[in-house]
């Protein structure tokens, strides 16, 4: 930390070499005499959350894994859907998938927002990164991104297979349940796509790619960022009441 | 080396403690920053780089105080 700033205000800014410290020192006095306002950038109505690499559920993965973390992601949600200031949430996934219940979670998390919400899936959104594209009200794929369907699974020892059986078996249910609620594609063309052959190496299931995953149902339209902006604030207006504008006193 | 085992990676190759103490979560108004400790750095007080920037604010990518790889 530099010594003698206070990197938790926004006020401070990082002491850049000579220029930067006489700019600091002249901002400063200005806001101690509050004479004028210094200028800040605007509010952004719309916030993004990026869902980047592993999903991490109850164990954290080494540092060198990129992840994304449910105890970061969880109170930013609760943040943006609070914050009246916050007209919606853009989510861009590039996510190999992970934890079930995590991603689960998030996915809930995001198609209970009272807010309007778009994913956009660039790069990748696999496994447990389908039913978090799906959960917003709106989602993209780029043309080239991917989508990867497949049977839920363990690693490791198991005990008690029967059992253990069981409970994958209704974690997948969940996951199918919550897909075919929250997006156009029909429960039966998810399950095949899940557990069709000979589409990936060593593994049942398929690998969509952008067009594929709009022409299933699953993905609303192929896009990218404009697109997606564009149709967040689309929805922002949908959102509005009618007659809410601002009561001048 | 081929390993064929129903251990997971992480359980074979443990990771180290010392890289998970390496990194650190700092509040900044609007979001978190992921720093990582950093040793033998030149200049006094500079012993943290930024690794990550956690908010959801866009425009606090735009801030260059926030840039990854900056240290502090």
């Amino acid at each position: 930390m530099n010594e003698g700033t206070n990197p938790q205000s926004p006020e401070n800014p990082n002491q850049d070499g000579d220029k930067d410290q006489k700019e600091s020192g002249v901002l400063q006095k200005i806001q101690q005499l509050g004479q004028t306002n210094v200028p800040q950038m605007e509010h952004s109505n719309i916030h993004v959350l990026t869902i980047i690499g592993q999903i991490e559920g109850h164990m954290q993965l080494p540092p060198q894994n990129k992840t994304t973390k449910y105890e970061h992601i969880i109170p930013q949600l609760v943040a943006a859907e609070q914050n009246p200031k916050i007209e919606g949430l853009l989510i861009i996934l590039n996510t190999v998938g992970g934890d079930v219940e995590a991603g689960l979670a998030l996915a809930e998390m995001i198609a209970s927002m009272s807010k309007p919400t778009v994913t956009l899936v660039l790069g990748g959104g696999h496994s447990i990164g389908v039913p978090i594209a799906v959960a917003a009200n709106y989602s993209f794929i780029a043309e080239t991104a991917t989508m990867t369907i497949h049977p839920v699974r363990l690693t490791g020892l198991v005990i008690g297979v029967p059992q253990t059986f069981e409970y994958l078996d209704k974690m997948q249910d969940r996951v199918i349940s919550f897909v075919t609620r929250h997006s156009k594609i029909k429960e039966e063309s998810f399950k095949e796509l899940m557990l069709s052959k000979g589409n990936l190496t060593r593994d049942i299931g398929t690998n969509v790619i952008g067009k594929d995953a709009v022409s299933y149902g699953l993905i609303d339209e192929v896009g990218g960022v404009g697109q997606a902006i564009g149709k967040l604030n689309e929805l922002i207006e949908q959102n509005k009441p009618a007659g809410s504008e601002e009561v001048v006193q | 080396m081929i390993l064929y085992t129903y251990q997971s990676q992480e359980l074979v190759y443990p990771a180290d403690e010392e890289d998970y103490r390496k990194q650190e979560l700092v509040a900044i108004p609007g979001g978190q920053l992921l720093v990582e400790k950093v040793t033998g750095t030149a200049g006094p007080g500079m012993q943290y780089r930024i690794v990550r920037l956690l908010s959801t604010d866009p425009y606090l990518y735009l801030d260059e105080r926030f840039q990854p790889g900056r240290y502090i």
